[in-house]
């Protein structure tokens, strides 16, 4: 058995899931189509309610009482929806968190790569000529003049190349 | 791509569109009847009814539509870590077959142990 310690703070909010309750190839629990279910036909429920005490009557204040039951009944709907859609935001970001902790496991920060993957995130390119050792920003006072060609993230490592100091990429 | 297959992949998204006309057709239908007449005490069941229907049909559209989004988006990130445990854990089963997920952080900054056989 092997204890390993995750830092709460990576996954930001998200939401820890059983795999053994979770609906087939879904972001949501069983527990979560239920509740929707069971909200949506409550609300539905309301609102016939409310549509028939106010059709039965022709009295203002009457009729007030049951528009105010259909106004609660469509927050219901809308509740149970909002909460159904944070519910599957919770469960993707929790993959994505989980997606970093395992590239962050498996290659870890090696003098300024992440940084350098974080800027190529940006779009900006990063650049390197054929005997450089460094790889440089395009606007770079090293760079600037000399023969170089943009880089994929892949070919910075595999060049084991290393940040420019002066640009600091 | 024919249609049935079409309907089979984006379910989903056919049934919000589906919902979605629904609700105009219901929204159409409370305006009509509250259109034909001056009295507020007949006008309102039809706000009660086909309004607050119509409302009620647009909110399980839209969460649909979105639901699947989240659902394509999840499916496509759960694959990815799919494969990224199997790099790391080459020899092992995926990983998601022995995580206890319940075992993750909550949300108070704490760290929380995962334990793995």
């Amino acid at each position: 058995m092997r204890l390993r310690l995750v830092l709460a703070d990576d996954y930001r909010g998200a939401r820890p899931r059983r795999a053994s309750s979770r609906t087939s190839d879904s972001p949501w629990l069983s527990v979560d189509v239920t509740r929707l279910a069971f909200a949506l036909a409550l609300a539905l429920i309301a609102n016939t309610i409310a549509w028939y005490g106010s059709s039965g009557t022709t009295e203002w204040s009457t009729q007030m009482g049951w528009l105010v039951l259909s106004i609660g009944a469509a927050a219901l709907a809308a509740g149970s929806c909002a909460r159904w859609v944070i519910a599957g935001l919770r469960s993707t970001r929790w993959e994505r968190a989980e997606i970093v902790r395992v590239v962050n496991a498996a290659w870890p920060d090696k003098g300024g790569l992440n940084r350098a993957v974080a800027v190529d995130d940006q779009f900006e390119v990063l650049v390197a000529g054929p005997t450089m050792t460094r790889f440089h920003r395009p606007t770079c006072q090293l760079a600037a003049g000399k023969d170089v060609v943009g880089l994929t993230t892949t070919q910075i490592v595999a060049g084991h190349l290393a940040p420019c100091e002066m640009c600091a990429p | 791509m024919d249609i049935v297959n079409f309907l089979r992949a984006q379910w989903d998204r056919a049934l919000a569109v589906a919902i979605a006309l629904a609700a105009a057709v219901s929204l159409l239908l409370g305006y009509r009847g509250v259109s034909g007449t001056p009295h507020v005490a007949v006008q309102l069941p039809y706000i009660v009814s086909a309004g607050m229907f119509g409302i009620f049909l647009l909110t399980i559209a839209a969460t649909l539509w979105v639901s699947a989004d989240l659902r394509d988006e999840w499916r496509e990130l759960r694959k990815l870590r799919v494969r990224l445990d199997t790099i790391e854990n080459p020899e092992a089963r995926p990983v998601r077959t022995h995580r206890a997920e319940t075992t993750g952080p909550g949300s108070n900054g704490r760290a929380a142990a995962e334990v793995r056989s």
